[in-house]
């Protein structure tokens, strides 16, 4: 079975947003299982080592079951948003571990001499020397990873759950549960334990047979270590915690005491014990989740308990999340027991989503549900019958200038979003000692209701898409739900494609009469990537004119027609075509194929240039290609064979990540018909994942160039290690991109956008520069901008592609973002500084964006698949079955009608009294040949721009006879109900609720009489989409076919 | 369900015209699924999220569960797992047609199994917003080869087909979509000796008791058509010949589904738009379907009443081993009769002339040429309480006006018992079968039933298609 059948859960599918910014309360990881939470303090940051339970794949046979195959890092520095920094150890990785045994139990991580340890059980791999679970240690720089995984297991430790702890002296100590509990030093090395290793024979299950006994290598059992024996001797005890707090080393564990596991500890006042069972501080979870793992830290002066519970898989207890609350001591040391809450710890800003279903208390007979039951990741929702009340703890309030918006699941998860106003809620705001406040909402009103969230927020809060694109047909206008007027948007967005395409400062040129270019101006060429920017907005604009004269010029003098790169296109010109280089930059070919593949959607191919056989020999010759290459011979491909990535330049063996448009893949599987769908989803798929691992978790910077494995690239040009500068200013656009057609990467996609704002805010909205380390320094040696001094600027080209991040956000500083392009101009700096290309190009790409304005160009139906236009004075005959083509239609005239069911014969006399009689010189009509045996009437509303819904159409056709025929009949079909006239009679009436049926109705025998026939039809539309079909038979039913139409 | 509890209270069924003899339970749905079997229980999803379950056959309740919204979903069983076809749109009448059919599995239907979890789904057909077709409706079919295909779109556009491949359920490669058909909807392709038969709704959804949908079907050698109707018209052109329409107390026939039961045992599930007994609701239906001439035809729904029961094997009836008792009438001879004089009608031999001289105890059953008399009129009565079977609630079968029972035996035979106690071996699933006859199956021993092993002997054997010693003609009087 292939792999990508294997079974995950369905998120990110439905209506509902899920709020991905994590907002205080448990449990505090929203957007998959972790368990056995370990937590370590790091400076001002809390790190979160859990494991990470999942759904049994299909290779894992123990369906119900642990399950875990990797580990994530979090990281917050307010307890309340937490960062998910990625996967830092996988299965596969482990030297000596079994890479499918899903067996990466409860973890634990601690400093040492700078570095992190991270302990990890694993089940070792047959052939490794080890049985059962082992322990292995994995190294880290920083806390956050990468983590190299050590060649072997620790000997001497057996068994899961291992704890690091370490004493103010510096002293390293493993603690696992072994019988009851040991605590053993660790050698300087962190790697081995300080300890003598006694070889014993294995204490295994009798139960399993000498045969494979025989197979089990001896143990080692440690010499020396201490042992916690006060620990209860009923019950397992498992997953054992130590801390120290006030001079007391305290060692914490979970016990099975009856049924499931509460948390019971032990106390010493010397590391070496003795150890006193000090009883439970943590009881059993309520919903019967039987494991209870934990960690206690202190943060900032407070001491936290993270535990997990099962909250989103309520069937199945293997899948839990993890959870904080705050813990207190007794003054004699021992501790208070912790009752679980919801609320759980930290404070939540006011103007961010507000999850009152995580309730601080609850009355008046309110109480929470899941708001999807498939997809309990969708969270919960707070169900408020009359009188019924929510309160929230610890809010921030910055503002008081501020509205209060309600968030209600409404039918089919699609959540509504409106003014508490138009509610019958009410919110109370008490303000707490802390300065904080406690919110309370009631209901008031008569009926039930029920609630998502609420948020006290000026503007509308924001709510990236739950759908892309590709699949929902609908963007939004950030621009309005920030508050801008619709119209004043539609006219400055005009005017921003102005500046480029028409202005005074603007970059695009015509030349003679059917050619253009987009220069770089500041570089004084043309580039692929400006030219194929300028068709990508010229299609979205629907500029025919413009992109036909943008693809005119690349033809002729980009292409490059022969030689090893054949088919590319070279990335530089001089701006009269002659060639600057004879290589391509991949992104050329990238929004070449994309905007060639929407140009044939829009256009369609029957014009002067076929764009989809463009496309298609594009695509054709990207594919990998024996070439000579900086005098070697290889493989060259725009998409690197091995990774699936795009190459920097076709060959390379490096990327840039601002090449990495996922959801264009998209585009071309859906739409490009080259046959390689399959291979441009994977495509999407991997660089996607490329992207989270090339851009910085915690400042959401990446660098211009990259190893296909996201690692920073070594060497390149001197004193000039790749940051963040002018091509990455793309990847925050390239990603809104990606999320608002694709939305398939919603829950990292949404985390980068806030974590690259987050870090770009702290910089000062303002003021922030253009060019970065990717951790966030500002680089020793800057590059510069075309001839212009070597400066860090506040650049045009970042303010509009962090703007545009603000489609991936829900956080309240987005609108910041937003105003700030809006209100900045495009204008030269004080030493002169513009860019009219590069900036100028990137902010119309953000100005499209944010109003809705960058879409998937579908498919649209062209006038030429349905109708040819006719020459009325050159008769035609009826088709072989005696169809007739040739007819003058009307405009659509308005006549809204609900519903096309059922169209009495009444109705259809009293509207159609008599045929309208068509004047010739009334430009209403208009004379086609139908392409097809029936007449499309919706097409030909739709594809001349009219209205085509709840409409009337009128036709008429003239028969020329040489002599009368009699018993002549018409034989109709139409959607929806129609009424038919010969020479101003009535002849046939299709009422009802009608389809466009051939032979549906015949009409009375009829007589055409020699000469001119007139044949007029009125045909009505609902909501449907309206055709016909008319062709006349003889007394027996056979096609009359010599008859002559006009 | 009022007026069958009546019916069972005096023991007088008449069966009122046309009344809707329905799946009990709350078998509320809209654009139901085929249905599929798993673990003993059916299931059907619908359009939004949810569907019907039974355990029984015959009692459905809201239960199953699937992701992603949207509309008409369908349901395939691939080995030992089922593929999920659904639209994550809605269509909707004047409204966008950006419509996209997506595939997912489970290894189980059943929400409350460990192993229920949907895959991820993955899109393998759509349709961008004023192209000719809307992708939704989505119908699974799979070749005797194995070949797997979708049919999708509404009456907005074409109704198109699509190759999957049936190890992964995604789109294969390159595969274009097909038109196949125009103004239909629900679009479902069934194979069925030679040829594939592309069944669409026609008419109008959505509008309760003035909902005009109805199933229409045309065939073709090739699941990628041409499909044509009985009169020769391509379902392109919009030909297509009923199936199933409006009855006299259910409207709006649509989303045709065909399950498989036995060989020769099929029935069709679909929709009523509105269901006059429930207050105009949209309810599952399930009718045998039958094969004529090539044809597919909604059979009856079997109803209550008094029946000849008549072995297809050589044309005896079914009939209680008891004394022939001569009827009674006055003879004249053939010679010289008048033809002038006038004549009465006779009366028919009465239960009460007859009753008295039949054994009191068990009576044992066989077969009987048919003379319409007491001991061979049996009233067929349902028995709700017992629960069902997909097509009907069990029956109890008795001769008329007496509370002879048949009842299987021990021994693999039947006989009349004296007393309906409501154990399984007075419970019988009577299910027409394709070409119009009916087996009975006794609800104590489902693997067997009545069968006319001899012209004059009924025994409980299996079921064999092939064999009309298996099929039973049921003829009202």
């Amino acid at each position: 079975m292939k792999s990508n059948n294997s079974f995950r859960l369905v998120a990110a599918l439905t209506g509902v947003a899920m709020s991905l910014s994590l907002f205080a309360q448990n449990p505090i990881i929203r957007n998959q299982f972790s368990a056995d939470p370990s937590a370590l303090v790091v400076g001002d940051r809390v790190f979160l080592f859990p494991s990470h339970d999942i759904p049994a794949p299909e290779d894992f046979a123990r369906k119900d079951w642990f399950c875990m195959a990797d580990y994530h890092v979090f990281s917050s520095t307010d307890l309340t948003n937490w960062t998910d920094h990625g996967v830092i150890l996988h299965q596969k990785d482990v030297p000596w571990g079994n890479p499918t045994a899903y067996s990466m139990w409860a973890p634990d991580c601690a400093e040492h001499n700078g570095k992190y340890y991270f302990y990890f059980p694993d089940a070792p791999a047959p052939g490794s020397g080890g049985f059962g679970f082992r322990c292995g240690v994995a190294i880290a720089d920083r806390p956050e990873g990468p983590y190299v995984p050590q060649e072997k297991f620790i000997d001497g430790v057996f068994g899961i759950d291992p704890c690091i702890f370490k004493d103010d002296d510096g002293q390293g100590y493993l603690v696992w549960p072994s019988g009851g509990i040991k605590i053993c030093k660790l050698k300087d090395n962190w790697t081995e334990l300080d300890a003598k290793l006694v070889t014993v024979a294995p204490t295994v299950n009798p139960n399993i047979p000498d045969s494979i006994r025989r197979r089990i290598p001896p143990m080692q059992q440690v010499e020396g270590a201490i042992t916690v024996d006060e620990v209860p001797t009923k019950g397992l005890v498992e997953g054992p915690y130590m801390f120290k707090a006030n001079g007391k080393y305290y060692v914490t564990f979970p016990w099975a005491r009856e049924n499931t596991e509460v948390l019971a500890y032990c106390m010493a006042d010397k590391i070496e014990g003795p150890y006193k069972f000090m009883g439970v501080f943590f009881e059993e979870h309520p919903n019967g989740c039987w494991t209870n793992h934990h960690s206690i830290i202190n943060f900032k002066g407070q001491w936290y308990l993270f535990y997990h519970r099962n909250d989103y898989s309520p069937k199945f207890d293997k899948n839990r999340s993890v959870c904080v609350d705050s813990l207190f001591f007794e003054a004699d040391g021992s501790i208070r027991p912790v009752k679980p809450t919801l609320r759980g710890v930290g404070v939540t800003e006011g103007t961010g989503r507000i999850q009152m279903d995580r309730y601080s208390k609850i009355g008046g007979g309110a109480s929470i549900a899941y708001n999807d039951t498939v997809d309990y990741f969708q969270g919960w929702k707070t169900v408020l019958p009359p009188g019924g009340w929510v309160s929230y703890s610890n809010v921030e309030i910055k503002n008081d200038d501020y509205n209060v918006w309600v968030s209600t699941p409404g039918f089919w998860g699609r959540s509504q979003i409106v003014d508490i106003s138009e509610t019958s809620l009410s919110l109370k705001t008490n303000k707490q000692a802390n300065g904080y406040y406690e919110l309370v909402l009631t209901n008031d009103g008569n009926m039930p209701t029920q609630v998502d969230w609420i948020s006290l927020n000026k503007h509308q809060p924001l709510i990236p898409a739950s759908n892309g694109g590709i699949s929902s047909g609908s963007y939004r206008n950030v621009f309005v739900e920030a508050g801008y007027d619709a119209a004043a948007v539609e006219a400055k967005l005009q005017e921003v494609f102005n500046d480029v395409f028409t202005g005074k400062n603007r970059c695009y040129f015509e030349v003679g009469k059917d050619k253009a270019y987009i220069s770089d101006i500041k570089n004084n060429d043309v580039r692929t990537e400006g030219m194929s920017y300028g068709m990508m907005i010229a299609v979205q604009f629907d500029r025919k004119d413009i992109f036909d004269r943008l693809w005119n010029w690349t033809k002729e003098y980009m292409l490059m027609k022969e030689g090893p790169m054949a088919g590319y296109f070279r990335w530089s010109c001089k701006t009269d075509g002659t060639a600057n280089a004879e290589g391509p930059a991949s992104d050329g070919e990238l929004y070449f194929i994309t905007s060639l593949v929407f140009a044939s959607n829009r256009w369609g191919n029957m014009g002067e240039i076929n764009y989809l056989e463009e496309a298609q020999r594009i695509l054709d010759a990207i594919q990998p290609r024996e070439s000579e290459f900086m005098g070697q011979k290889r493989t060259v491909s725009l998409i690197d064979q091995k990774s699936g990535l795009i190459a920097f330049t076709p060959g390379m063996p490096f990327t840039d990540p601002s090449y990495h448009i996922p959801a264009f893949y998209e585009i071309w599987a859906r739409y490009a018909e080259d046959g390689r769908a399959s291979y441009w989803r994977e495509c999407a798929a991997k660089s996607r994942e490329y992207l989270h691992k090339s851009i910085n978790s915690v400042t959401g910077l990446n660098p211009d160039t990259n190893n296909f494995d996201g690692t920073m690239l070594r060497g390149g040009m001197p004193g000039l290690a790749p940051a963040f500068r002018y091509d990455s200013w793309r990847v925050p656009m390239n990603i809104a991109l990606d999320y608002s057609w694709s939305c398939s990467d919603r829950q990292w996609q949404q985390q980068y956008g806030e974590t690259f704002q987050n870090f770009l805010y702290s910089q000062g909205i303002d003021s922030f520069v253009d060019q970065y380390n990717v951790d966030g320094t500002i680089p020793e040696k800057l590059i510069r901008a075309g001839n212009y001094p070597e400066k860090l600027r506040h650049s045009m080209g970042l303010i509009a592609t962090s703007a545009a991040a603000s489609l991936l956000c829900s956080h309240a500083k987005s609108y910041e973002f937003i105003d700030q392009l809006w209100n900045t101009p495009h204008k030269p700096d004080a030493d002169g500084y513009f860019d009219a290309y590069y900036d100028g190009l990137l902010r119309l790409f953000a100005f499209m964006h944010l109003s809705g304005h960058y879409r998937v160009i579908e498919r649209t139906p062209q006038m030429a698949t349905y109708f040819a236009p006719a020459d009325p004075t050159v008769a035609v005959t009826p088709d072989n079955e005696g169809f007739v083509h040739r007819w003058t239609i009307h405009d659509p005239i308005l006549k809204p009608n609900r519903s096309n069911t059922v169209f009495v014969d009444s109705y259809l006399n009293e509207t159609f009294p008599a045929p309208m009689v068509k004047n010739k010189k009334d430009k209403a009509w208009h004379v086609y040949d139908s392409q097809l045996y029936n007449v499309k009437l919706y097409r030909f509303a739709t594809c001349t721009g009219q209205q085509r819904y709840g409409v009337i159409f009128w036709v008429t056709t003239t028969i020329e006879c040489d002599t009368d025929i009699e018993n002549v009949r018409f034989s109709i079909g139409s959607n929806s109900a129609s009424k038919w006239w010969l020479n101003g009679e009535e002849a046939a009436l299709l009422s009802g609720d009608r389809r466009m049926v051939r032979d549906d109705m015949v009409s009375d025998p009829l007589t055409l009489h020699k000469g001119t026939n007139v044949v007029t039809g009125a045909i009505i539309n609902g909501p449907g989409m309206s055709d016909f079909c008319f062709r006349l038979v003889d007394g027996n039913g056979q096609p009359l076919t010599n008859v002559k139409i006009k | 369900m009022k007026n069958i509890s009546k019916y069972l209270l005096t023991g007088l069924f008449v069966c009122a015209a046309g009344s809707v003899f329905a799946q009990s339970g709350n078998p509320y749905i809209h654009d139901p699924s085929t249905l599929a079997e798993c673990d003993g229980k059916w299931y059907t999803f619908g359009t939004g999220g949810g569907g019907l379950a039974t355990a029984d056959g015959w009692h459905w309740y809201s239960g199953p569960v699937r992701p992603g919204g949207g509309a008409a979903p369908d349901v395939m069983k691939i080995g030992d797992r089922y593929l999920v076809a659904y639209s994550a749109t809605g269509g909707g009448l004047g409204g966008g047609h950006n419509g996209r059919v997506l595939t997912m599995w489970n290894a189980t239907l059943d929400p409350e199994s460990p192993l229920f979890r949907y895959s991820e789904p993955v899109e393998v057909a759509f349709s961008d917003g004023d192209e000719d077709c809307d992708a939704i409706d989505a119908g699974l079919v799979m070749e005797p080869d194995g070949r797997l295909w979708l049919s999708y779109g509404t009456y907005f556009g074409n109704i198109r087909v699509v190759e999957l491949d049936p190890a992964t359920g995604q789109r294969k490669d390159g595969n274009k979509a097909i038109d196949i058909a125009i103004d239909c909807e629900a679009s479902d392709i069934i194979y069925h000796d030679g040829y594939y038969y592309l069944l669409g709704t026609h008419g109008t959804c959505c509008d309760g008791v003035n909902s005009t949908y109805n199933i229409v079907c045309g065939r073709s050698k090739m699941v990628v058509g041409p499909y044509i109707d009985n009169v020769g018209r391509d379902m392109f052109q919009g030909g297509g010949k009923m199936v199933i329409n409006g009855e006299r107390r259910a409207v709006g026939a649509g989303h045709f589904g065909r399950t498989i039961i036995d060989e020769g045992v099929e029935i069709m599930s679909f929709h009523w738009e509105a269901d006059f007994e429930r207050s105009g609701r949209s309810v599952l239906a399930v009718r045998p379907l039958l094969w004529k001439n090539g044809w597919p035809v909604a059979g009856e729904q079997f109803k209550e009443g008094t029946y000849q029961i008549q072995s297809e094997r050589h044309g005896y009836a079914l009939e209680i081993a008891v004394d022939y008792i001569r009827g009674q009438q006055q003879r004249a001879g053939w010679f010289g009769m008048d033809g002038n004089a006038p004549v009465s009608p006779l009366p028919n031999q009465t239960l009460e002339e007859v009753a008295g001289s039949w054994p009191s105890g068990n009576i044992r059953v066989r077969l009987g040429d048919y003379m319409s008399r007491p001991h061979q009129r049996w009233a067929i009565t349902a028995v709700p309480e017992a629960g069902g079977y997909l097509s009907n609630p069990y029956f109890k079968i008795a001769i008329d006006g007496t509370d002879r029972i048949l009842t299987a035996t021990e021994k693999l035979g039947v006989e009349t018992s004296t007393e309906f106690t409501g154990a399984d071996s007075q419970l019988w699933r009577i299910e027409q079968l394709i070409d119009g006859t009916f087996r009975i199956i006794p609800k104590s021993n489902p693997t067997l039933c009545l069968y006319a092993i001899a012209d004059s002997s009924p025994i409980l054997a299996p079921y064999d298609f092939s064999s009309d010693n298996s099929k039973w003609s049921l003829r009202k009087e």
